[in-house]
């Protein structure tokens, strides 16, 4: 793989010539205290830009709320300690309640998807029939989505990744093969990528098709307004129906000010994501008769093994992710055990410092070899099985979200079967040795000696390196009103008003990388409700 | 001595108290307690001068810490500035954290950076400045390894501010055996 040293004549869709930043606000600079539009979204990440994007389109007066801060290519430096605080929802550091679970979850204009790793995969379809049998939702069969996927794939131009695996994601290719176990090449929205590999810290070349750079320019050239640093602090509710929303403007470290506006609209869409959105509903005191709110709320749990090679990785170049495995994904079908899905993530030196765990002179060690390291990981589903109920969100004192992720035996059996999957695809590929990523967790030299070592580690919380990338659920969609809030078409249950387009309304977790699930999902509900709006 | 502490049972520590001490230690780390409302309200609430969050008494214990977590590797390149650097870092990743999330680290640091408090969390090390190497290592190596999930993620979350804010400064990345980014060259807009 050919590494690039540097790159040139790369142009911001925001700079501060461009028409659309006229109708692009930041909350502070805001002269008036209420604004008003036909259609309001709340949030702007894969929910949020593509409902603008259509909206947009169709004639209507729309309103983007944000509450991260506008940062575009000249800002993006490939900078880890700079790309945390600016894009991450708390600095990257945002935790389950027991600190057992980190969740990297964006935090900007363009939201999620402007630091996720560009997989795009559609919904799998032992997925998708398992809503329909246990949330009745109707509408949304394999069949159905077809069209809604091929409409976003061309939008955001998502395509199997032509630019070849770099060597991290060569392990998995390598390590299957060596045992007959299927793999693929991932698909990823981007077009002409230059192979960099900072697509978790903003892409510094325009390359990855986000909402950022597609449909959020896109909705401003059809008149849509964007005020971002403005966090929504409630719904106001009036006799069932959604009246306006109040939000603050935040300052630039994201805190909240004493600046209020109110805006309004005759038609209102939460987008703001899994946790924020039902964080905002349980602060407006939302109706919600069966106390739903928040509840199942998935994460798509993620663990970790690294291993070291005789021969230089760099898992900080190239394409984050590019191949992957389903072999045990679904095994059982929809539901039994905890299965993952095998997969790869990049290595830059400050979150992979956290990632290895432990301090003194073995992370030193670890550290210092950071350049022949490979790391796997894999992705649990959850949300399927009666053991696996995800998360509670609530609210702490000051109204932001809190997040009871209960780590369960059930969670716990995934986690090791995965650990040893992982380790054996590592060998397989002619790793030297291999670590899991657990506090305790030793170099093993070999399979036999990992399978041996590996019985005497204690999985706890915090004892395992535990990540999601992926928030799902909290607002669940389906006409099984005793589990879901919103109904098919993702309109709220109990408001005349309110539609929820983002991954909030997944009633379990999605199996694969999610935005694609989003993206097709929100453009066929989106579709829907403009032209509805559009015969008012 | 604080009232709350010196007229209950806490200083009598029989085993079965001590139990209960350790375990005021976890729940003071992350759900607070009249214990450390009260300590907090005698402790220096002066913020450093051009910082957000870390008060004199943090910047003491991180900066011990430091050399125990990252050994070898600090102060590194960065000589004389490496502990200017680390604690702006920190301060800076804990600035836009929530309101909620900069509470518990406050409690955190208050439990850490005051004595009397750390007599109850198991952490007996009188003045951190001056500390011997082997017993912050002690510290630590009793956090990390503990039965108490709370304090298990509190030496997770020291490791995050003080390690992660260490590899993300530009200088240390060789440490890492990373090349560091391509170059960027702006447009003229």
């Amino acid at each position: 793989m050919k590494i690039v040293s540097e790159i040139r004549g790369i142009s911001d869709p925001y700079s501060p010539n461009q028409a659309i930043t006229k109708r692009t606000i930041n909350a502070n600079q805001l002269t008036e205290e209420s604004l008003s539009a036909d259609v309001i979204i709340i949030g702007t990440g894969a929910g949020g830009g593509t409902s603008a994007e259509i909206f947009a389109q169709a004639g209507l007066k729309v309103l983007m709320i944000e509450e991260g801060p506008l940062k575009s290519t000249r800002d993006f430096k490939m900078d880890e300690g700079k790309a945390y605080a600016d894009l991450y929802q708390e600095s990257a550091g945002r935790v389950t309640k027991d600190g057992g679970i980190g969740i990297l979850q964006g935090r900007c204009v363009g939201g999620t998807t402007v630091v996720n790793w560009t997989s795009s995969f559609r919904t799998p379809s032992l997925t998708l029939d398992y809503w329909q049998k246990t949330f009745q939702l109707v509408g949304c069969s394999k069949s159905d989505m077809l069209p809604w996927f091929d409409q976003m794939e061309k939008r955001l131009n998502i395509l199997p990744w032509q630019g070849g695996a770099n060597e991290n994601n060569s392990v998995l290719k390598n390590g299957c093969v060596k045992l007959n176990i299927p793999w693929k090449v991932i698909p990823r929205n981007v077009k002409g990528c230059w192979n960099l590999g900072y697509c978790g810290m903003g892409c510094p070349t325009n390359a990855k098709q986000s909402m950022l750079v597609t449909t959020i320019p896109d909705a401003l050239e059809h008149g849509a307004t964007l005020l971002y640093q403005a966090r929504v602090e409630r719904l106001l509710i009036k006799n069932k129906k959604v009246t306006g929303v109040e939000c603050f403007a935040l300052d630039n470290n994201k805190q909240k000010t004493t600046k209020k506006i109110i805006a309004t609209a005759p038609y209102i869409i939460l987008a703001c994501g899994g946790i924020n959105g039902p964080a905002l509903m349980l602060r407006s005191k939302a109706p919600d008769p069966q106390r739903r709110i928040g509840k199942r709320t998935f994460l798509h749990p993620t663990v970790f093994s690294f291993a070291q090679f005789d021969h230089e990785i760099s898992p900080f170049y190239g394409a984050p992710q590019s191949i992957y495995s389903d072999h045990f994904q679904w095994q059982n079908g929809a539901e039994g055990p905890l299965s993952y899905k095998l997969e790869v993530p990049p290595l830059h030196p400050a979150m992979s410092s956290i990632m290895l765990m432990g301090h003194g002179d073995n992370h030193i060690a670890d550290i210092s070899n950071l350049n022949n390291t490979h790391a796997m990981l894999a992705l649990l589903r959850d949300g399927f099985d009666e053991e696996s109920e995800g998360a509670n969100v609530t609210l702490s004192d000051d109204g932001s979200p809190i997040i009871d992720y209960p780590m369960n035996d059930y969670l716990f059996d995934g986690i090791k079967r995965a650990y040893l999957s992982m380790a054996k695809v590592q060998f397989a590929a002619g790793a030297i040795r291999v670590r899991p990523a657990h506090t305790h967790g030793q170099w093993f030299n070999s399979y036999e000696a990992f399978k041996a070592g590996f019985k005497d580690l204690e999985h706890q919380v915090s004892n395992n390196l535990v990540g999601s990338a992926h928030v799902m659920g909290g607002l669940a969609m389906g006409e099984n009103k005793k589990l879901c809030l919103v109904d098919s078409d993702c309109k709220y249950h109990y408001l005349t008003n309110l539609w929820v387009f983002d991954g909030s309304v997944f009633p379990t977790s999605i199996g694969t990388n999610p935005q694609l699930s989003i993206y097709a999902l929100v453009c066929k509900q989106a579709t829907k409700l403009a032209k509805l709006l559009q015969n008012k | 001595m604080l009232p709350s502490i010196s007229n209950g049972a806490f200083l009598n520590t029989s085993r079965r108290d001590f139990f209960k001490v350790s375990l005021l230690g976890s729940v003071v780390l992350l759900v607070g307690s009249s214990v450390s409302t009260l300590v907090l309200a005698k402790s220096n609430h002066n913020v450093l001068p051009d910082f957000n969050f870390l008060r004199p008494s943090d910047a003491e214990f991180l900066l011990a810490l430091a050399p125990v977590m990252l050994k070898a590797n600090y102060p590194g390149i960065l000589g004389r500035k490496a502990s200017q650097r680390l604690l702006f870092s920190i301060d800076k990743q804990i600035s836009s954290l929530s309101v909620h999330s900069r509470k518990q680290l406050r409690q955190l640091f208050d439990l850490l950076t005051s004595s009397t408090l750390r007599y109850f969390a198991g952490a007996s090390i009188n003045d951190w400045s001056v500390a011997p190497i082997e017993q912050i290592e002690g510290f630590l190596q009793g956090w990390k390894n503990s039965m108490f999930s709370l304090k298990r993620t509190g030496y997770s979350a020291l490791g995050r501010l003080v390690i992660m804010s260490w590899y993300a400064q530009p200088e240390n990345n060789l440490q890492a055996g990373y090349p560091g980014p391509p170059k960027i060259y702006s447009p003229q807009e």
